[in-house]
This record gives C-alpha cells, sequence and structure tokens, in this order.
C-alpha cells in the first residue's frame, strides 16, 4: 500500500516531534518577543512584525493541517490493519503527558531562575524581613506539594494509559490513607496559620509612640502628603473644607494645623517608625509601598493606618540594587479611574542628619496670604450654592 | 410522570418556537445556556485580546484597533478609560455569564434530571424563565459595550465610589447603570436556576437513586445551587443599593467625598459595606463555579480511568466542608481595607482551612488515576488538565490566603495570577471537558477526537504561558488593572515578559477556534452517537440518543448500584451501569463485598 509513511513512523515517534514542534515555534515567538523589546525597535519596523506574525500563524495553520492529515491517514491505515485507533491515541497521549511532565518542570524552573530574579530587593522594612522569610517558608513547602502532585498525576496518566489488555485496579476507598492525607494538610496549615497570625498581629499592632505620623490622601491621580511639623501633631481635617487652595480640608482653627507642611516627596528617617494616617477624598484608593512590603486602602469617609520602620535608605538600596536610579515608590493599587495606572509619589529614606536638614528647608504651608484665599474661595462655594437656591426657588 | 407522560408526548404538536425558542425541555434549555455562553466567552476573549495587545504593545498604534473601536482607539491606541471597560467587562462576563449560567446553566440543566432519573426538572416553566432572563441580562450587557459613554469600568468587583459617583469616570455613567440592571435580572435568573435545581435534585430522584448513589455531578450542582440560593440575594441587596445611591440620593456606601471641584452631601455611608455585600456572595461565587467543573471532572476521570472515583465519601464530605467554609472566607478579599485586624485573624484562619478539602479533592483524583486503565478522550485530557491548573492554582493560594502575605500580593499580578489559574482556566477546562464529554448526550452526534487532541494540547500549553509568568511579576510588585507599565521604572523590565504573555494569549485563543470550529460542524456533520459511547454507568446514557420529552420511552429506569462501578472483579466488562440490578452480575458483586460505604441494602 502507498500509506508507508505512517507505517515508517511509530506512533510514539510521531508524538514526540509533534511535540517537539509545538515547543519551537513557541520558543522562536518568545525569542520573538523579547528581541525587539531589548533593541528597542523604532515604530516603522511594526509593520514588519506584523507581517511577520501574519506568515507565523499561516504556517502554524499549515503545520496544524499537515499533522492533522498525517494522523488521518494514520487512523486509516490502522483501520485498514485492524488495530484500534483508541490505543493509539492512548499512547501518543499518554506520553505526551510524560514530555509535557518534563518540559513543564524545567519551564517552572527556568522562570523562577529568571523572573524569579527580577522580584523585588530585601525588604526595606523590619516587618518585611519577617513576612518575605514566611513567604520562603511557604514558597518551598508548595514547591514540595506543586512537584511532587505533578509528578505523581502526569506519570499516573503515562504509567497507566489505556491498554485492551488491562483491567484497571477496582479501589474505591481507603480510610487510613484518606485520614492521613487529611490529617498532615491540616497540620501544616495548622502551622502556616499561626505563623502568619503572629507576624499579622504584630504588623497590625498599635504604632509605637515615638513614630512620625504622617496624613496621606488619595485623590484622583495623585497623593496628598502631610507632615505634622515641630510638634509631631497633625491638624484636623474635613472634606467639607476642601476646596482648590486647601486640598485635604485641613481645619487651620486647629491649632496643631498651623505648622503642618504639605511635601512632594516622602523623605523617611531611617529606624524610626512611621505611622501613615490614610484617607481618601473622592473614591477609594490602595496606597502600595512594594518594597517596604506594605500596603494599605485609602477608603473616603474611613480613616485607615498602617506603621512600619524603614530599615535601609535609599543609598544602601542604591548599592545592594546596583541601580544608582533606585527610588522608594508609593503606588496606587486599587482601580481608581482611567490614570490609575500612574498615580504614584516617591519615598526617600535618610539618615538622621539629612531627615532633619530636609525638614528645616519646609515651610509650613499655612500663611497669612493662604488664610484669605481660603476665605475668598470658601466665599464663592457659599454664593454658588445660594444662586443654586435662588435658581431652585425661581422653578 | 410515568407512562402518562409517554402517552401525551405522542399528540403533542411542537412548533418552531416552542421547540427551539421557548422550550421548556431541559434539554433543550442546556443548549440554550450553552450555546450563549459560548458566544459570551467568545466577546470575553476578544476583549481580553484587546487588552493584551495594549499591554505587549504599550507604545504601538495599530490602526486596525481604530476601526474597531473607533472613538475608543483614536490613533491605533487603545483609550485608558476603554481599557478599563474591557477589563471590567472581560471579568464580568468570564466570572457570571460564562463560568457561571454557561457551565452551571449547561450542565445542571441536561444532567440533573437524566442523571438522577427524572423526566424533567420540578418546573420546567421556570427553568424556560431563567433561561429567557439570563438571556436578557447577556444582551442588555453586551448592548452596554456600544453606548456612547462606553460599558462600566469600575473593575468586576464594582467598588463604590468608584461606580457611585458618574463624575468619578466614564464607565461609571449608563454603563454602569446598564451593568446594575443587567446583573440583578441576572441574579433573578440564578436564583430562577438554583431553586429549580435544589428541588429536582431532593423530589424527583427515580427509585433506588439515594443520596449516596448520586454520581458527583450531581452532588457537585445540588451544592452549587445551594450557594447561589443562599449568597445571589446578598449581591442582589448590594447591587440595589447600589442603584440607589446613584439615582435616589441615598447615602449607603458615600460619605466623606469631594469630587469634581464640590463637596457631596452624603454621610455616613461605608464604601466597605458594599465590599462585604460583594464578596459575601463574590466568594461562594468563586465556588460555585469550580465546584460543578469538580463534579464533572470526577465523573469524567472516573469513567475514562476505568475505576471507581477513589473515596466517593471523602468526595462529598470534601464538597460539602467547601461550600459551607465559603460562607466564612469573604474577608480575605479585604485584609487591607482597613477592617479589625482581628476579623482579619479569622478570615485568614477560615480561609487556610478552605485549602484541607481542596487537597482531599486533589489526593483522591490522583488515586483514582493510580492503576487505571486511562481513556485519553479529549474530555478526559481536560479533566487531567483540570487537576493540574487545581493544583498550581490552589497552592498560590496558600499564600493570598495568609493576611501577613497578602499585604505585599494583594491587588498585584500574583493575583491575577493565582484566580485566572484555579479560577478562570480550572473551571473552563471543566467546561470543555463537559462538553465533550456529554456532546454526544446534547447533540446525539460524536466531536472529532483529533482536533479535541489538537485543542486540549495548544490550550494546555497557552495557559501556564499566559499565567504562569503573572506570578513573577506580582512578586516584583506590579499592581494589577494598570493601563501600561510605562510610567514606573521598576515595571519597565516586564515589557518583554508581557509580550510573551500577550503573545501566548493570541495563540491560545487561536486555538479555541479549534473547538469552535468542531462544536458547530459535528452538530450538523459529526458522526452518529452510539448509546453509550464512553461505557459510563450513569443514567443519562440509558436514554435514547434522540431527544424526547420525558427522556426515557416507558418506564424511568431504576437504580440498584452507586455509579462507579467500573473494572469490577468477577464482572466480564469493565463498567456495570447504575440501573443492573445486583443479581444479574456475578456474584462478587453482591452488597458488602467492596468495603461497607456503598454496598445497597435493597435487593431487587
Amino acid at each position: 500500500m502507498n500509506i508507508s509513511i505512517a507505517q515508517q513512523l511509530k506512533s510514539s515517534t510521531k508524538a514526540i516531534l509533534l511535540f517537539v514542534l509545538l515547543t519551537i515555534s513557541s520558543t522562536i515567538s518568545f525569542a520573538q518577543a523579547t528581541m525587539p523589546a531589548a533593541t528597542d525597535v523604532a515604530s516603522q519596523e511594526l509593520g514588519i512584525t506584523f507581517w511577520f506574525y501574519v506568515l507565523l500563524l499561516i504556517a502554524a495553520v499549515f503545520a496544524f493541517a499537515v499533522v492533522n492529515k498525517t494522523l488521518k491517514v494514520l487512523e486509516l491505515t490502522q483501520e485498514l490493519n485492524g488495530k484500534k485507533i483508541k490505543n493509539t491515541y492512548n499512547n501518543v497521549n499518554g506520553i505526551f503527558f510524560i514530555v509535557f511532565l518534563l518540559l513543564f518542570l524545567a519551564y517552572v524552573y527556568d522562570q523562577f531562575n529568571t523572573l524569579g530574579r527580577m522580584g523585588l530587593p530585601e525588604s526595606a522594612s523590619e516587618h518585611g524581613a519577617i513576612t518575605d522569610n514566611l513567604f520562603n517558608i511557604t514558597a518551598i513547602i508548595t514547591g514540595i506539594v506543586f512537584i511532587i502532585t505533578h509528578i505523581l498525576l502526569f506519570y499516573f496518566s503515562f504509567k497507566y494509559k489505556g491498554k485492551e489488555t488491562r483491567k484497571a485496579f477496582f479501589y474505591s476507598h481507603n480510610d487510613k490513607l484518606e485520614l492521613y492525607w487529611t490529617i498532615i494538610p491540616a497540620i501544616v496549615l495548622a502551622v502556616m496559620v499561626l505563623s502568619g497570625w503572629k507576624a499579622w498581629t504584630n504588623i497590625t499592632a498599635p504604632a509605637p509612640k515615638e513614630a512620625l505620623t504622617l496624613d496621606v490622601t488619595g485623590k484622583q491621580f495623585a497623593w496628598i502628603v502631610r507632615y505634622p511639623g515641630n510638634d509631631n501633631a497633625l491638624g484636623s481635617k474635613a472634606f467639607k473644607l476642601v476646596n482648590d487652595v486647601n486640598e485635604t480640608g485641613v481645619d487651620f482653627n486647629d491649632k496643631n494645623a498651623k505648622d503642618d507642611l504639605l511635601v512632594n516627596e516622602i523623605y523617611l528617617p531611617v529606624n524610626r517608625p512611621v505611622k501613615f494616617n490614610f484617607n481618601a477624598r473622592d473614591v477609594i484608593h490602595s496606597a502600595y509601598m512594594p518594597h517596604f512590603r506594605a500596603q494599605m486602602n485609602c477608603v473616603p469617609g474611613m480613616p485607615t493606618t498602617f506603621w512600619f520602620k524603614p530599615t535601609i535608605t535609599t543609598e544602601q538600596m542604591r548599592l545592594k540594587t546596583n541601580d544608582p536610579k533606585f527610588d522608594y515608590l508609593l503606588l496606587c493599587a486599587k482601580v481608581c479611574g482611567s490614570a490609575h495606572y500612574n498615580m504614584q509619589i516617591k519615598i526617600v529614606v535618610v539618615n538622621d542628619t539629612e531627615y532633619a536638614t530636609w525638614l528645616a528647608t519646609k515651610k509650613p504651608f499655612y500663611t497669612e496670604e493662604m488664610a484669605k484665599q481660603i476665605q475668598e474661595a470658601a466665599a464663592s462655594v457659599a454664593k454658588a450654592k445660594e444662586e443654586k437656591l435662588a435658581l431652585n426657588t425661581h422653578e | 410522570m410515568s407512562d402518562h407522560t409517554t402517552h401525551h408526548e405522542e399528540h403533542h404538536k411542537e412548533t418552531f418556537i416552542s421547540k427551539y425558542v421557548f422550550s421548556m425541555d431541559h434539554k433543550m434549555i442546556a443548549k440554550q445556556y450553552l450555546i450563549t455562553g459560548i458566544i459570551m466567552a467568545v466577546i470575553g476573549m476578544v476583549l481580553s485580546i484587546l487588552f493584551r495587545i495594549q499591554l505587549g504593545w504599550p507604545d504601538e498604534s495599530f490602526p486596525f484597533l481604530e476601526k474597531l473601536l473607533g472613538k475608543w482607539a483614536q490613533g491605533g491606541r487603545i483609550d485608558p478609560a476603554f481599557y478599563m471597560s474591557m477589563v471590567t467587562i472581560h471579568g464580568t462576563i468570564m466570572v457570571f455569564f460564562v463560568l457561571t449560567a454557561g457551565l452551571s446553566g449547561t450542565f445542571s440543566n441536561l444532567l440533573i434530571p437524566l442523571q438522577i432519573g427524572a423526566r424533567d426538572m420540578a418546573s420546567p416553566f421556570i427553568n424556560m424563565l431563567s433561561y429567557w432572563f439570563f438571556f436578557l441580562s447577556s444582551v442588555i450587557m453586551t448592548w452596554s459595550l456600544l453606548i456612547e459613554s462606553g460599558p462600566a469600568s469600575g473593575g468586576w468587583t464594582i467598588y463604590p465610589p468608584l461606580s457611585a459617583i458618574p463624575k468619578a469616570m466614564p464607565g461609571s455613567g449608563l454603563g454602569m447603570t446598564l451593568w446594575l440592571i443587567s446583573m440583578a435580572i441576572f441574579v433573578a435568573s440564578a436564583l430562577m436556576g438554583g431553586i429549580n435545581y435544589i428541588s429536582t435534585v431532593l423530589n424527583m430522584r427515580t427509585k433506588g437513586m439515594s443520596m449516596t448513589k448520586m454520581p458527583l455531578t450531581i452532588w457537585a450542582f445540588l451544592l452549587t445551587a445551594i450557594l447561589g440560593v443562599l449568597s445571589f440575594p446578598v449581591l442582589f441587596a448590594g447591587v440595589i443599593l447600589l442603584i440607589f445611591d446613584r439615582g435616589f440620593g441615598t447615602s449607603f456606601y458615600l460619605s466623606d467625598i469631594f469630587i469634581g471641584g464640590e463637596a457631596l452631601p452624603n454621610h455616613g455611608g461605608s464604601p466597605v459595606l458594599f465590599q462585604h455585600l460583594f464578596w459575601f456572595l463574590g466568594h461562594p461565587e468563586v465556588y460555585i463555579i469550580i465546584m460543578p467543573a469538580l463534579g464533572i471532572s470526577s465523573e469524567i476521570i472516573a469513567t475514562n480511568a476505568r475505576k471507581p472515583i477513589f473515596g466517593y465519601r471523602a468526595m462529598i464530605i470534601s464538597l460539602i466542608g467547601i461550600a459551607f467554609l465559603s460562607f466564612i472566607v469573604w474577608g480575605h478579599h479585604m485584609f487591607i481595607t482597613g477592617m479589625n485586624p482581628f476579623l482579619g485573624s479569622v478570615f485568614m484562619f477560615t480561609t487556610l482551612i478552605i485549602a484541607v478539602p481542596s487537597a482531599v479533592k486533589t489526593f483522591n483524583y490522583l488515586a483514582t488515576l493510580w492503576r487505571g486503565n486511562i481513556q485519553f478522550t479529549p474530555a478526559m485530557l481536560f479533566a487531567i488538565g483540570l487537576v493540574s491548573l487545581f493544583i498550581t492554582g490552589g497552592l498560590t493560594g496558600i499564600f493570598l490566603g495568609n493576611a501577613s502575605l497578602d499585604i505585599n500580593l494583594h491587588d498585584t499580578y500574583f493575583v491575577v495570577a493565582h484566580f485566572h489559574i484555579v479560577m478562570g482556566s480550572a473551571a473552563m477546562f471543566g467546561m470543555f471537558a463537559g462538553v465533550y464529554h456529554w456532546y454526544p448526550r446534547l447533540f446525539g452526534k460524536m466531536m472529532d477526537d483529533r482536533l479535541g487532541y489538537f485543542h486540549f494540547w495548544l490550550t494546555f500549553i497557552a495557559v501556564y504561558c499566559v499565567f504562569f509568568p503573572m506570578h513573577f511579576m506580582g512578586l516584583d510588585g506590579v499592581p494589577r488593572r494598570y493601563y501600561s507599565f510605562t510610567s514606573f521604572d521598576f515595571m519597565k523590565e516586564w515589557l518583554a515578559v508581557n509580550r510573551f504573555i500577550s503573545i501566548a494569549a493570541i495563540l491560545g485563543s487561536l486555538a479555541q477556534f479549534i473547538f469552535l470550529y468542531n462544536f458547530f460542524r459535528s452538530i450538523f456533520k459529526g458522526k452518529k452517537a452510539p448509546q453509550n459511547p464512553w461505557n459510563s454507568n450513569t443514567l443519562e446514557w440509558t436514554a435514547p440518543v434522540k431527544h424526547m420529552h420525558g427522556n426515557w420511552p416507558g418506564e424511568i429506569p431504576w437504580v440498584y448500584r452507586w455509579p462507579y462501578d467500573y473494572s469490577k472483579p468477577g464482572h466480564d466488562e469493565d463498567f456495570i451501569p447504575q440501573n443492573v440490578p445486583l443479581s444479574q452480575t456475578m456474584s462478587s458483586n453482591l452488597p458488602g463485598d467492596y468495603g461497607t460505604h456503598h454496598g445497597s441494602k435493597e435487593s431487587h
């Protein structure tokens, strides 16, 4: 007969060939994907990349059609020879699973090796070191479970692939075994709960008295940060006092407010606890400081707080990460509108003397002139309101 | 319901409308759910490809986008507001319309009556209404994509005040109103479906079908329906209150807000209240999504491994455990909302406990495969894929459930990776497995196996290529729902990875066309299905291939044994359907010969 190509290649060989084809094509596309980013292509080259992908697609469809036809030929051959195609596909898929297992483990390893190294630098806060440690322990435990269960899953799929001659082992339950794999995960999880709980209660405990207190207000799409000034006490605020001049609605009748500072960058003295009082003016934001492993939602109408102790100055971190441009950031992590993706403020951690110098350069934002502006703004708001009311009565 | 129904059948003349449109037959309703679900899935998939293009090539312009999206992609670059809309609608469609209604609606409708031996649902009319409410809400949700101000855009969780104040972003205007109306109708549909499923399972099982002889699919559907009935009304309440806040000046969720140059009069509300209401549904919701998939995979793995499901009783207990615990874990979505830290500790405890029944299920799947005689049908491949994804995604849940670790992972790509693997992909794999397995029951035709294999392997590889790298992005502190990562220096290094993910996502979605082709072609040109193509034990394969009202001509089959008598020693075939009396098989099949759990006490 003419259909001998199919017979010459064993089904398993074919399976491996197909798989290699798939892997190579995905690797190529990854290489293609990373290259332009590395070399920063000019936009006129876009046409080329586009056509490249179209060609790739056509090639893929073509390859798919060829493989599909080959398999159809194989099916017909087997049917003619009186063999059951079911067995062949059991073999092919069984082998695929074992090949997949190997490639999958290699892929996971590779990702940990490359992408895993792109993660955050070591924690710049005291509690962050503890949670990082906890993360690593959890990663090791879950990693072991991940690898063992996947090896079993795919190995069983390969080993026990269907054969006409075999009969499955009738094994409906084993109470002892089931008890073991209920209790062991329960114990492991209990340990994790306890260590997580301990870390959590420490993190969420009230801030120490000596902590520097800052007021952070989120608005679309910026952060407004207020320092307490020399008295380390923040003036109170109310949203009804907000206007263009007084963006967070600070109540200047409060004597604590008189020496408060507004800043464009957050300066923090190293090794001194800092307590953030969070609030939002319009919608929910989330103040996320990944380098300090700190995050707290900022909710309108509901003050929240988070405190931590920075342990590494920006300078030290620049040395550690070997990146002279490194900066700590506070960014928004809760969707808050169209420009959510760009809502950031820089954090600079410095030593005590640098901090004192920086603080000395800042002037309280409450001035006589501002008081006047605020009064004017308030008056115009009141007037607008009256006009609105007047209009209403005319209606 | 007995011979009377079949007698009636002969005289009943069906019009096109009563057969295909306003049908009250559960099998037709299942098909309607499935096809609507597939259409919604394609819409959700196209949206995801569009925003993946933006994430992979943030600085480049694609003229075809402008042709497609018009003013939302001027100059070929997607508008940030519309990016948010696409993310929102993608999430909403996939979570509610595809994986809740599409998955649960299809298979609960098809399998509950057929597998428990009932002629139809308890109330066929309410069943029909349930589908048409779902259809209406799908239409409204899809419609909202087309309105001028754009669809809802605050994320599928629609947290107020962002969603409550039209000034906050373009999508919070009419788009949000349509979203809320659509979801209110959706909830009504889900409730009508759920009540029907529960009453059917509890009341209409055939003779001999005790609760402990039900297939695990039915257990999963029953518990899913209970979850839905208990939790969807809470979302409904939340949605209604939000409608009041938006339209009638109430302050349930609003307080102390200054926006668009003016201070709003609202006072005393709490945005966090909405989150409690939302996640009281939202967390059971993810189990509403995954439990039917787990039930389906249990059934398919047992059938195709030609072995009883290992630990049938443990599987039921773990399902019940998951269902119960899912109601007291919602707070883990809110660790960093500023709620009382002690409450956080409690939710951390309950969340990590829920990993125990999940682990039991996984180990039982592995034990079922062990020493099996595995038949790799496309359905079986997807079921095995589901187990793999369930493990991978489930394990990352242990990180997120730990409050102290969640501080740094919350709302990052780690979360995106976690739930797309464990809830999105795993449940989608369950749905694919179900479609491949029960296609012969749905359409009386066989799907093409070969195309199924291609579909599975390409999809499986694509899923891991798309979602696995996202874990590492999350560990680098990259937040989710970002329009682009070019505003932050430390995120720029992820551009190459994002491009890889986008390419994998595009290739993976192209692979779905293999499925679509296979699905729609087989309806017309597929091989005719045999009576019991997978040599399965459950009752649905005893019903005639050609659909009929009342499912079985003549008497409903009686049930004598549990559904997992596969490869029973002493029997010449490797399966014994549930309706085969004990006395008709070999002596080794007498009660009590394989343990104490499932031995039937009644004999024929």
